[in-house]
C-alpha cells in the first residue's frame, strides 16, 4: 500500500504532463492554471504522507533520508515556482502557458523518480529524463539567445549523462565480478551490502566517469559551460527550479556513487577529486563573478560556486557531510528565491543588464527588501542555515589539516561575497536615468520568496537552539 | 565460419562505419552509416549476452536502425541541408586522425591493460574508438545534425562497452535505456528544427553568441 | 617452364579479357556489344599503319611506348600465375617490380610531355599525383604480406600458401585487403570510378591523355602495355583470392580427379579456375563501370583515402592476431 504512494508521486505529475499536452489549445483556459496549483500541493501531500510512512518501497523504488529529503524541497520549490509562474506569465499568450505547465509537470515527475529510484539504471534514466524535459522549458520565450542555450544545455548534458551510464556500467560490473552467475539486483542497497567485496578497480573507474557525467549536470567546472546560459535564459522561475532542484538530483546520482565507493575497499578514493573539483568550480565561479554585467548570469554562476562548495564537503567527509546536507537545502531555498526575485526586477528595468539597474529601494520595496535578505542568506549571513553550513565545511576541512584548500576557499568565499552584495547595493541604490521604461506599478510577487527564506531562517535557528 | 568469425566481423564493421562516419560529408549516407552501425552494435551485444530476452533484440533494431533513423532523415528533409559545409578538421585529417587513435588504443589496451582484459582487449578498443569518434563528431562539425548524430555514436560505444562487461542486465532496463535514446533524440530534432526555422541554418556557429558581459 | 607457358597464354588473353569488358557492358546496355576479337584486330590494323610524329617531339616519344610494353612483358616474369613458381623470384623483388612500374609510367608522363601538348601535360600531371596516393595503399598491402609471410617475394605472396583468403584467422583481413586491392586495381588502371576510358572530353580523361598523340604502332604498342598492366594487376587478385587447396578440393571432389594420378588433366583444371578468376575480376570492373558513374576529380583523394583505411584496418585485424 505504502508503495504505491512511491509510483503515486512519480506518476501523478508524469500523467497530468501528458493530459496537459493532449488538451487542445482552445479548451485550456487560463483557469486552468489554478488546476496545476491543486495538482502541486497533492504532490507535496503525497510527499508528507512518504515522509510521515516511510514506506519500504520495491526494487524499483524506495524511500531513503536524502532522497525523502530532496523530495520534500522539490515539491515545496515546485509549489512556490507555479504560485509565481501563474503572476509572472499573466501577460503569456495561453499556448506558451500550456505547453510550460506541461513540461513543468514532467519535469516535476522525472524530478520525483531520480529522488526516489532505488535502481541504479533507473536513477539513469530518469536524469536523462530531466534534462529532455527541462531543455523545451528553457525555450519558453522563444528567443534566438534562449535556443542556443537550450541547444547547448541539451548537447553538453546529455554527453555528459552519457559518460555518467559509461561510469554506472563499471560500477555495475564491479559488482558482476564478484557475482557472475546470477541475476544482479541493481539497487543501491543491494550495491551498499556488496560494497566491501566489489571489486575495486573498477568501482573506482565507476567513480572517475560517474564524478565527470553528474558533474557536468550538476555544474561543476570545467564541465559547467552550459549553466551560466541555460539559467540566465530560461524565465525565472524556471531558473529557480532549474537551480534549486536539478542540480541537487544530479549531486544525489555522485553522492550515492561515493557512498558505495566509500563502503568498498576503495575507501576514500576520489576525496581528492571531489575536492579539486569543488575548488576549481568556486574558482572559475569568482573569476566570472567579479565584473559580471548580467545578474542572473550572476546568479547562475553563484549557483557553480555553491555547487562547488557541495562538492568540496563531500570531499571532506564527516562534519563537512552535515555541512553539505544542510548546504543542500538552504541553498535551494535561498537561491530559488533570489531567481524569482531576479523576474521582478526583469519586470522593472525590463534588461538583464546590471548597468542598466539602480534605485530598487525606491521603485519597489517588496522586491528590494526580499533582494536584500536573500543575498545576505546566500553569503552567509547568520542565522540563516548558510552559514551553519559554510561552518561546518570549514570546521571539517581543517579537522582534515587541508590548510591550503581552506584558504582558497575562504579567500573565494570572500571575494563573492563582495561582488554579491556590492551588486545588490549598485542595483537597489544606484542613481538611475529614468527612460520612462522603468516602472513599478505592477502586481510583482514577494511572498513565495519571502515564505522560502522564512524556512530558511526557521531552520537555521532550529539549527542555533539545536546546537546550544 | 563459427561465432569468432561472426564477432570479429561485426566489431571490423562498427570500426570501418566509424571510420566512414568521419569521412562523411552529405548528411543522408551519414545517418545510414549510423543506423547501420547501430545493428551491428545490436548483433555484437547477443553474441556477448547469455540470456537474451527474445524480444529485445528486435525491439533494438527497429529502434537504433529504423526509427531513429527515419526520425532524423525526417528533420533533415525539413531543415533542406544536404552536406556539411566547411568543418573545423577537415575530412581527410579527421579519417587520419581517426586511424591514428585506433593504433594507439589498440596499441594501449593490448599491452598495458591485458591483464584486465584478458581476450576482449580488441573489443574494447572499438568501443574506446567508438565513444571517441562520437565525441570527436561532435566537437569538430558545424552543422547541429551532424552533433546529433556523434551522440548516437558515442552511445552506441557506451552501448557496446557496456555489453561487453556486463553480460546480464535485465531486460526491462534495457528497453528503458533504449527509450531514453528515442526520446532524446526526438527532442533533439524538435530543437533542431526550431534553430532551422529562426536561424535559417543549422550551422552552429550561429549558436555562439552567448558571452558573459562584463561592465566597466 | 610450366610459368613461361602460361604467361604467354595469358598475356594472348590480355585482348580477349578487353573485349569480355565490353561485352559486359553491352549487355548492361541492351546491345550486342564488340565482336570477341575486336582488339586483336585493332592492334593488327594499327601496326601495320605509319606513324605521325610530331617534329617537336625528341626520342623520348618514339622509345616511350616500347619501354613500357618491354617492362609489362618482363614483368611477367615475377608474377606467379595458378601457383606456379615465376621465372625470376628473389627476396625483394617486389621493389623491383615497383621500380619496373615506376619506369614505365615515368617514360610515358615524359612523353606526354615530350609533345608540348598542354591536355597530355594536364594528364600527367593528374596522373602523377593520384598514384602517388596510391603507392601509400600498395606499399601497406606489402606490409601487411610481410607481417604474414617474413618475405618479400611475389611468388611467397601467392604459392607458398601462407596467404590463404580461407584461413580461419586472415578471413576478414585478407576481405578486406582483397577489396583494398581492387580499388587500387581501379585507381592504378584508370577505369570508373577514377577515370572513364570511353570518355572523349580531354579535360576530364586521366590517363587516355596520355596517349593521346600515339598513332600506328606506337599507340598499338601502348594500348596492349596498358592491357598487359591491367592483366597484371588482375592476376595479382586472382592470386590472392586463388586457393590452392580449395582447387584441391574442387578437383577431387567435383570432378573427382587427384593430383597423382591425372596431372596433365589437373593443371588443366587449375589453369581454367585460375582464368575463370581472372574473368571474374574483369566481370566485376565491367559491372562496376556499367553502375557507376566516375567521381568528381576532386573526391579522387578520398577514394584513395578509403582504400587506405580498409588496408590499415586489415593490418590491424593482423596485428591483433599475431
Amino acid at each position: 500500500m505504502n508503495n504505491l504512494l512511491l509510483w503515486a508521486v512519480c506518476a501523478l505529475p508524469l500523467t497530468i504532463g501528458l493530459i496537459t499536452f493532449l488538451i487542445p489549445v482552445d479548451y485550456y483556459k487560463r483557469q486552468l492554471q489554478h488546476l496545476s496549483l491543486l495538482v502541486a500541493l497533492a504532490h507535496l501531500l503525497f510527499t508528507l504522507f512518504i515522509l510521515f510512512f516511510k514506506p519500504s518501497g520495491d526494487s524499483y523504488l524506495f524511500w531513503s533520508g536524502e532522497g525523502g529529503v530532496l523530495l520534500l524541497l522539490i515539491s515545496t520549490l515546485f509549489l512556490m515556482a507555479i504560485i509565481y509562474l501563474k503572476n509572472y506569465f499573466h501577460d503569456q499568450e495561453v499556448a506558451t502557458i500550456k505547453q510550460c505547465h506541461a513540461w513543468c509537470f514532467l519535469f516535476l515527475g522525472a524530478m520525483s523518480l531520480t529522488t526516489l529510484a532505488h535502481n541504479i539504471i533507473l536513477f539513469w534514466v530518469a536524469i536523462e529524463l530531466t534534462t529532455l524535459v527541462s531543455a523545451p522549458l528553457i525555450y519558453t520565450h522563444k528567443s534566438k539567445t534562449s535556443l542556443e542555450a537550450t541547444w547547448k544545455y541539451i548537447i553538453l548534458c546529455s554527453i555528459g549523462i552519457a559518460f555518467a551510464l559509461l561510469g554506472i556500467f563499471f560500477v555495475v560490473m564491479s559488482l558482476a565480478l564478484i557475482m557472475p552467475k546470477e541475476e544482479l539486483s541493481l539497487t543501491f542497497s543491494n550495491f551498499i551490502l556488496y560494497a566491501p567485496k566489489m571489486n575495486r578497480l573498477w568501482l573506482e573507474l565507476g567513480l572517475i566517469f560517474v564524478l565527470i557525467g553528474f558533474g557536468t549536470k550538476m555544474g561543476l567546472a570545467p564541465m559547467h559551460s552550459w549553466l551560466p546560459d541555460a539559467h540566465s535564459e530560461a524565465p525565472s522561475p524556471i531558473s529557480a527550479l532549474l537551480s534549486g532542484a536539478l542540480l541537487n538530483c544530479a549531486f544525489l546520482g555522485i553522492y550515492r556513487v561515493y557512498e558505495i565507493v566509500g563502503k568498498s575497499s576503495a575507501g576514500a578514493f576520489g576525496a581528492e577529486l571531489l575536492i579539486s573539483f569543488g575548488l576549481l568550480s568556486i574558482f572559475f565561479a569568482t573569476i566570472f563573478m567579479i565584473r559580471q554585467n548580467d545578474y542572473k548570469r550572476l546568479l547562475a554562476y553563484s549557483s557553480v560556486e555553491n555547487m562547488g562548495i557541495i562538492a568540496f564537503g563531500t570531499g571532506i567527509g564527516g562534519i563537512a557531510l552535515v555541512g553539505v546536507y544542510i548546504h543542500l537545502i538552504h541553498h535551494s531555498l535561498i537561491k530559488s528565491s533570489l531567481f524569482m526575485t531576479t523576474g521582478n526586477l526583469l519586470k522593472i528595468f525590463k534588461s538583464k543588464e546590471i548597468s542598466k539597474s539602480g534605485e530598487l529601494a525606491t521603485l519597489h520595496q517588496g522586491s528590494f527588501s526580499v533582494l536584500l535578505i536573500g543575498v545576505f542568506a546566500l553569503v552567509g549571513g547568520p542565522p540563516f542555515g548558510i552559514f551553519f553550513s559554510k561552518l561546518y565545511i570549514i570546521i571539517g576541512a581543517i579537522s582534515q589539516k587541508l590548510w591550503w584548500q581552506t584558504s582558497l576557499f575562504l579567500v573565494m568565499a570572500a571575494i563573492i561575497t563582495l561582488t554579491l552584495l556590492s551588486v545588490t547595493f549598485k542595483i537597489s541604490f544606484h542613481p538611475l536615468e529614468r527612460g520612462g521604461t522603468i516602472s513599478a506599478d505592477k502586481k510583482l510577487l514577494i511572498w513565495p520568496q519571502l515564505f522560502l527564506l522564512l524556512c530558511s531562517l526557521l531552520l537555521g535557528l532550529y539549527y542555533l537552539l539545536g546546537s546550544i | 565460419m563459427s561465432l569468432y568469425d561472426a564477432y570479429i566481423g561485426l566489431l571490423s564493421l562498427i570500426l570501418l562505419t566509424c571510420l566512414a562516419s568521419l569521412s562523411m560529408q552529405r548528411l543522408r549516407p551519414l545517418i545510414k552509416t549510423v543506423a547501420l552501425q547501430g545493428i551491428a552494435v545490436t548483433m555484437t551485444t547477443l553474441l556477448y549476452q547469455q540470456n537474451v530476452h527474445f524480444l529485445l533484440p528486435f525491439i533494438m533494431i527497429i529502434v537504433k536502425g529504423v526509427l531513429i533513423p527515419m526520425l532524423l532523415l525526417y528533420t533533415l528533409k525539413k531543415v533542406s541541408i544536404k552536406s556539411e559545409g566547411k568543418p573545423i578538421v577537415g575530412f581527410h585529417a579527421s579519417v587520419l586522425l581517426g586511424i591514428l587513435f585506433l593504433f594507439m588504443v589498440i596499441h594501449y589496451s593490448h599491452d598495458k591493460l591485458s591483464k584486465l582484459l584478458a581476450d576482449q582487449s580488441f573489443s574494447f578498443s572499438v568501443a574506446v574508438v567508438t565513444i571517441a569518434c562520437g565525441l570527436f563528431l561532435m566537437m569538430a562539425r558545424r552543422k547541429a545534425l551532424t552533433q546529433v548524430v556523434g551522440y548516437l555514436i558515442m552511445d552506441n560505444g557506451i552501448y557496446l562497452m557496456g555489453a561487453l562487461f556486463l553480460k546480464n542486465i535485465p531486460f526491462v532496463l534495457e528497453f528503458a535505456i533504449l527509450l531514453d535514446l528515442l526520446v532524446a533524440v526526438m527532442v533533439m530534432g524538435i530543437i533542431l528544427h526550431k534553430i532551422n526555422e529562426t536561424f535559417n541554418s543549422i550551422d552552429t556557429t550561429s549558436l555562439a553568441t552567448l558571452k558573459d558581459r562584463w561592465h566597466e | 617452364m610450366k610459368h613461361l607457358f602460361f604467361a604467354l597464354i595469358m598475356i594472348a588473353f590480355a585482348p580477349l579479357l578487353m573485349s569480355l569488358i565490353a561485352r559486359v557492358k553491352a549487355i548492361f546496355a541492351g546491345k550486342v556489344g564488340l565482336p570477341w576479337f575486336f582488339y586483336y584486330h585493332t592492334l593488327l590494323k594499327l601496326l601495320q599503319k605509319t606513324p605521325v610524329i610530331s617534329m617537336h617531339t625528341t626520342a623520348i616519344f618514339t622509345t616511350a611506348p616500347l619501354i613500357n610494353l618491354a617492362v609489362m612483358l618482363f614483368l611477367f616474369a615475377f608474377l606467379p600465375l595458378a601457383n606456379y613458381r615465376p621465372l625470376l623470384s628473389f627476396y625483394g623483388d617486389i621493389f623491383v617490380v615497383i621500380a619496373f612500374l615506376a619506369l614505365a609510367r615515368i617514360f610515358s608522363l615524359l612523353a606526354a610531355f615530350d609533345t608540348a601538348s598542354s591536355f597530355s601535360a594536364m594528364g600527367a600531371a593528374r596522373d602523377v599525383f593520384y598514384s602517388m596516393l596510391a603507392e601509400i595503399v600498395l606499399f601497406t598491402i606489402f606490409i601487411i604480406f610481410f607481417r604474414l609471410t617474413n618475405d618479400l617475394s611475389l611468388a611467397t605472396f601467392a604459392i607458398e600458401g601462407k596467404i590463404e583468403l580461407f584461413a580461419r584467422s586472415t578471413f576478414f583481413p585478407l576481405l578486406l585487403v582483397a577489396v583494398s586491392f581492387f580499388m587500387l586495381l581501379l585507381q592504378e588502371n584508370a577505369r570508373v570510378p577514377i577515370d572513364d576510358p570511353n570518355t572523349h572530353l580531354e579535360l576530364t580523361m586521366i590517363d587516355e591523355v596520355k596517349i593521346l598523340d600515339y598513332s600506328g604502332p606506337y599507340l598499338a604498342f601502348m594500348q596492349l602495355s596498358l592491357f598487359l598492366k591491367l592483366l597484371f594487376y588482375s592476376c595479382f587478385l586472382a592470386n590472392l583470392l586463388f586457393s590452392q587447396s580449395l582447387v584441391t578440393q574442387l578437383c577431387t571432389i567435383a570432378l573427382s580427379l587427384d593430383s597423382n594420378s591425372y596431372p596433365l588433366l589437373y593443371a588443366f583444371f587449375k589453369n581454367l579456375i585460375f582464368i575463370a578468376l581472372v574473368s571474374a575480376i574483369y566481370i566485376a570492373i565491367a559491372v562496376i563501370e556499367s553502375s557507376m558513374a566516375r567521381l568528381a576529380l576532386k573526391k579522387i583523394p578520398k577514394y584513395s583515402l578509403s582504400a587506405l583505411v580498409l588496408a590499415v584496418l586489415a593490418a590491424i585485424l593482423m596485428w591483433r592476431n599475431v
